[in-house]
């Protein structure tokens, strides 16, 4: 073949090659943007969304074209809302790449909104197949397995959890309640305490260890649990960083305002903080917005960023009373009554029926010591709005500063009528009622505060100081084995409750039990070393109990006491000094 | 002719395929490859509706956010015209929306406060020959636990002037009082619904005259949201039935036994406590002599205010006689509130239409009021009627303009962002 020739056959070999594979390869390379494209869904009506929403939408639609571009796409709808697109575009990236796990993830959220469990379940086992690190996938398939009965696979799920996140209160959690509801693997509480213990103040702890104290047969314990429930305000951290992450992406103040509560129930205040900052651009008008920042502010200890925060509100929102009430509140705390009281007394002006405003103006006038002007305020709110409970409380709050103590009764047992359970009312009632020796009266109260609230130092000395009552009045009857059981269930309440110790021994050496009235005098005295009248009355228990050596020391270290008290233990040092003389 | 060369030929080839080759690649980087464009309209234009109503605002105009829980309608003045009666708990008051003359309303407030009205129901309960108001009052309409509900009737005093009576206060918040001889003493006794919230009842107050009323606890259990009166049982005694949805959501039926003593069964239960009950409505759906319940789903409040759940919607009970009732699944309506029975179409049968309490705001495809025609056979085809205003919750249908065509009327309840699309009082005519 002529050199020529063959140079020219091997050109066009080489140029077909070529040609071919770039053909080839611009084939593929169409087949890979035909399928991106069909990724990107119809956009959607837009016309309610925010402006800004919408910018970042039409941009990003315009420029898809890389799985990249599409990625973008699909997050900003997942975050946003739009279920049905977002789906689409995910589910084109999860064949484009099928080696993700965050696709078939963020999927199997969509199956959960859409309440498609079995496409959930399917989603969740292919997450977990492509990372088998992700412990919230883990958690999640748990969970679903839990409802339609793969326990074992549920138990496996939940512990794997736990092996991926040691210590993660959430993975603990979902193991010990699935072990309590659906495991035979003995008594969980245990378990529970411990992680009770260790993360102290969730609210789904104290609630689980409280049903299975109660199907346990421990009562008290139950009770206990459920106290405790009811007074935590954490809720368990339900983090998911794929899916949390993309709340970034969120531009609807709505959606970012729930995301901020659940963040807020949590306890994780910087991402509420976080959260709220990116939602008031979105919804400058809304003031449960502004609030709520003023209130995380407020839990962070950044009180000057909170009243910041409320102040730019009431300018920008100048149409919203509460967020003068919010502000003044905020102003009284900062000590600065005069400027709450007139930022309530102007915003009266604008808004005189106004309930909340009333009432508003009631505390900062209270906390500025103006009970008389503070009442006024009370009973117009409760006039406005019948229905207000702490109103009602407050005023008779304010009217028992002014002395009028019946009027102040019925305004709490208002309060109390429509909020049984209300503890302050309670604590309130039950200690007027105590002032005015009316004990069946206190008796119900503390009774009900007791049942509500036994581990709280306030009622357990209101409790005592029942007891106090109850077991004098029982001895002025005559019938001092009631006395005697009603001092020792005060004590045992309120082991430190100095008149209730002074009285249970006074009873003993009445009764001539001198070694129990020197068990009571010795506790008073290690509780009150400076009163020389506790050791008086331990000597004379002790020297009416044979042991004079012991009271002849007691009454020395009372000389000294009543030495150290000058003036005001007169008497008592007299006392002393005639006893230690004999 | 010479033959080519073999050479020649090879290199013929070679040229022809170097050709094909670069014709190819013309055609895959010129022709329009056949992938979906980047369209900027999503859906279809929507069908023209084979029943389609015209909105009017009526009563006072929309300022703030509206918080209307309940509409009813009644002709409170014995004028021969229907009127429309107003639960606002925004403004705590109850409105009278008086239609005079025909096609005129005029809204004012009738009688004191009432904080939290949910629930109004026109009785004479007094026997004086002038309709009363039967007030429902929860204290606070979003969820609370104090016992703040009242029992408040509106005593009509004649010339449009009304003194309010308090039957029963401090108690768990009420949400349906309906009026009912229970008896058999000839006195309209109370059916008293009670949700609470953690606490709850049932109870009936029997009338013992002068207005004065004695409470019987039936049923102590949070949640109960409606109390609709009927002789379900067929027994000539008025019964009633309550729909329950807080912890356990189901159906009760409270069958009168006769002497205030009455017998709690449960008509229907929900497997899930997520089921969200949100409206119950006697109709005599299949005309059998017997009165059905019509049963909606789709209270926003279980699901976090994030939108509504997939399963929300509508169903009947079919009352089967002595005390049992089929459950007949309707169709899914996101949100679905308050369905009231009537016949829209015109057609003979009972049509149901239902409003949406709880939607997706943000698609302004999202409909917020559908009417669910029945074929005669008890089978419904939904035809959307409203895609604005949004959260509705209560909806009332009537022949308010005397014409024999049902009109509807409708209240949209604010009490959640986005405050966009809203209404007060809204009338539906149709076109």
């Amino acid at each position: 073949m002529p050199r020529r020739h063959l140079l020219l056959s091997l050109a066009l070999i080489a140029l077909i090659l070529g040609g071919g594979s770039w053909a080839f390869r611009l084939w593929q390379q169409q087949q890979r943007t035909a399928l991106i494209l069909a990724g990107v869904p119809p956009v959607p009506d837009l016309s309610r969304r925010s402006v800004e929403l919408r910018r970042r939408l039409e941009h990003a639609i315009v420029r898809v074209e890389t799985p990249a571009t599409l990625r973008e796409l699909a997050e900003l709808y997942f975050a946003n809302g739009f279920i049905a697109e977002a789906r689409q575009a995910l589910n084109t990236l999860h064949a484009l790449e099928p080696a993700e796990a965050r696709w078939p993830y963020l999927l199997s959220d969509l199956q959960r909104r859409s309440g498609d469990s079995a496409g959930e379940e399917q989603l969740l086992r292919a997450t977990t197949a492509l990372d088998s690190s992700y412990r919230p996938a883990w958690i999640r398939l748990g969970d679903l397995l839990v409802k339609r009965s793969a326990l074992d696979e549920a138990r496996a799920c939940f512990t794997k959890a736990i092996a991926l996140e040691p210590g993660n209160v959430r993975a603990e959690y979902a193991l010990i309640s699935f072990e309590a509801r659906h495991g035979n693997r003995g008594d969980p509480r245990r378990a529970l305490t411990q992680l009770a213990q260790k993360h102290p103040g969730i609210k789904q702890l104290h609630e689980l260890l409280a049903e299975l104290n109660s199907v346990a047969g421990d009562a008290a314990g139950a009770t206990q649990q459920r106290h405790l429930a009811a007074v935590a305000e954490r809720e368990l951290e339900n983090t998911d960083p794929w899916i949390d992450q993309l709340a970034l992406l969120c531009f609807d103040a709505n959606r970012l305002s729930l995301l901020a509560v659940a963040a807020y129930r949590e306890r994780r205040l910087d991402d509420a903080e976080r959260l709220l900052k990116q939602a008031i651009p979105l919804d400058p008008a809304d003031g449960s917005l502004r609030d709520s920042l003023s209130h995380v502010h407020e839990l962070l200890g950044r009180t000057a960023e909170a009243r910041n925060v409320l102040e730019k509100a009431v300018a920008e929102i100048p149409g919203d009373p509460m967020m003068r009430a919010r502000l003044a509140r905020l102003l009284s705390l900062e000590n600065r009554h005069d400027e709450a009281i007139a930022l309530l007394r102007d915003a009266l002006q604008r808004w005189p029926a106004d309930a909340a405003l009333h009432a508003a103006l009631g505390f900062s006038l209270r906390d500025a010591k103006r009970n008389a002007e503070a009442m006024p305020a009370f009973r117009e709110a409760v006039r406005l709005d019948p229905t207000f409970v702490e109103a009602h409380y407050h005023l008779g709050f304010s009217l028992l500063a002014l002395g009028q103590r019946d009027a102040a009764r019925a305004a709490v047992e208002k309060a109390l009528a429509m909020r049984p359970d209300y503890v302050e009312a309670l604590r309130f009632l039950g200690s007027l009622a105590l002032d005015a020796r009316d004990l069946p009266a206190a008796e119900r109260h503390i009774t009900r505060l007791r049942s509500l609230r036994p581990e709280d130092p306030g009622t357990r000395l209101l409790f005592a100081a029942l007891q106090l009552f109850e077991g004098a009045a029982a001895e002025t009857a005559g019938n001092p084995a009631e006395a005697e059981q009603r001092y020792a269930a005060g004590l045992d309440a309120a082991p430190d409750f100095l008149p209730l110790l002074r009285e249970r021994g006074a009873l003993a050496m009445r009764q001539k039990k001198f070694s129990d009235a020197a068990a009571a005098f010795e506790r008073y005295v290690r509780f009150e070393p400076a009163d020389p009248g506790g050791y008086l009355s331990l000597g004379k228990a002790l020297a009416a109990g044979g042991r004079a050596d012991e009271a002849r020391e007691i009454f020395e270290r009372g000389r000294a006491a009543a030495q150290k008290a000058g003036d005001r233990a007169k008497a008592e040092a007299e006392e002393l000094r005639r006893l230690l003389a004999r | 002719m010479p033959t080519p060369k073999p050479v020649s030929l090879l290199v013929g080839i070679l040229a022809f395929a170097a050709l094909a080759t670069v014709a190819a690649l013309a055609f895959l980087l010129l022709r329009n490859p056949a992938v979906p464009t980047r369209s900027a309209t999503a859906a279809n234009p929507p069908r023209p509706a084979p029943l389609a109503y015209a909105a009017q605002p009526l009563g006072f105009p929309v300022t703030g956010n509206p918080v209307i829980t309940h509409v009813a309608l009644a002709d409170l003045d014995q004028d021969g015209l229907l009127d429309v009666l107003v639960c606002d708990a925004k403004a705590n008051a109850i409105g009278w929306i008086r239609q005079f003359p025909r096609g005129v309303f005029t809204e004012s407030i009738v009688g004191d406060p009432v904080q939290g009205p949910a629930h109004v129901t026109v009785a004479d309960l007094n026997q004086d020959g002038r309709p009363d108001l039967l007030v429902a009052s929860m204290g606070i309409v979003l969820p609370n636990n104090d016992r703040i509900g009242k029992v408040v009737v509106m005593e009509n005093l004649g010339d449009g002037r009304f003194r309010n009576r308090v039957l029963a206060e401090d108690i768990a918040r009420v949400t349906d009082v309906r009026p009912a001889d229970l008896n058999g003493d000839g006195r309209l006794d109370l059916v008293v619904g009670q949700f609470g919230y953690a606490q709850g009842e049932i109870r009936w107050m029997e009338n013992l005259g002068n207005w004065e009323f004695r409470s019987h606890s039936l049923l102590e259990v949070a949640g109960t949201i409606m109390t609709p009166v009927a002789d379900y049982d067929g027994d000539g005694r008025p019964d009633f039935a309550a729909l329950v949805s807080q912890e356990a959501e189901e159906v009760h039926l409270f069958q009168n036994l006769g002497d205030g003593k009455f017998r709690d069964s449960v008509a229907w239960k929900a497997r899930d406590e997520s089921w969200s009950s949100s409206g119950l409505e006697v109709a005599d759906l299949n005309r059998d002599g017997r009165p059905d319940l019509v049963y909606s789903n789709g209270d926003g409040f279980n699901t976090g205010f994030t939108g509504p759940a997939p399963w929300h919607g509508l169903q009947w009970l079919e009352n089967l006689g002595d005390g049992k009732f089929g459950y007949h699944r309707i169709g899914d309506m996101p949100g679905c509130y308050s369905p009231v029975c009537a016949d829209v179409d015109g057609d003979g049968d009972t049509d149901i239409v239902a409003v949406s309490g709880f939607n997706h705001d943000n698609d302004p495809s999202s409909v917020w009021m559908t009417a669910w025609l029945n074929d005669g056979r008890q089978k419904f085809t939904a035809v959307p009627l409203a895609h604005e205003p949004t959260r509705l919750i209560t909806l009332a249908a009537g022949d308010l303009d005397g014409t024999g065509v049902p009109v509807l009327v409708t209240g949209g309840f604010h009490a959640y962002a986005p405050l966009t699309h809203m209404s007060r009082v809204t009338l539906w005519r149709r076109r």
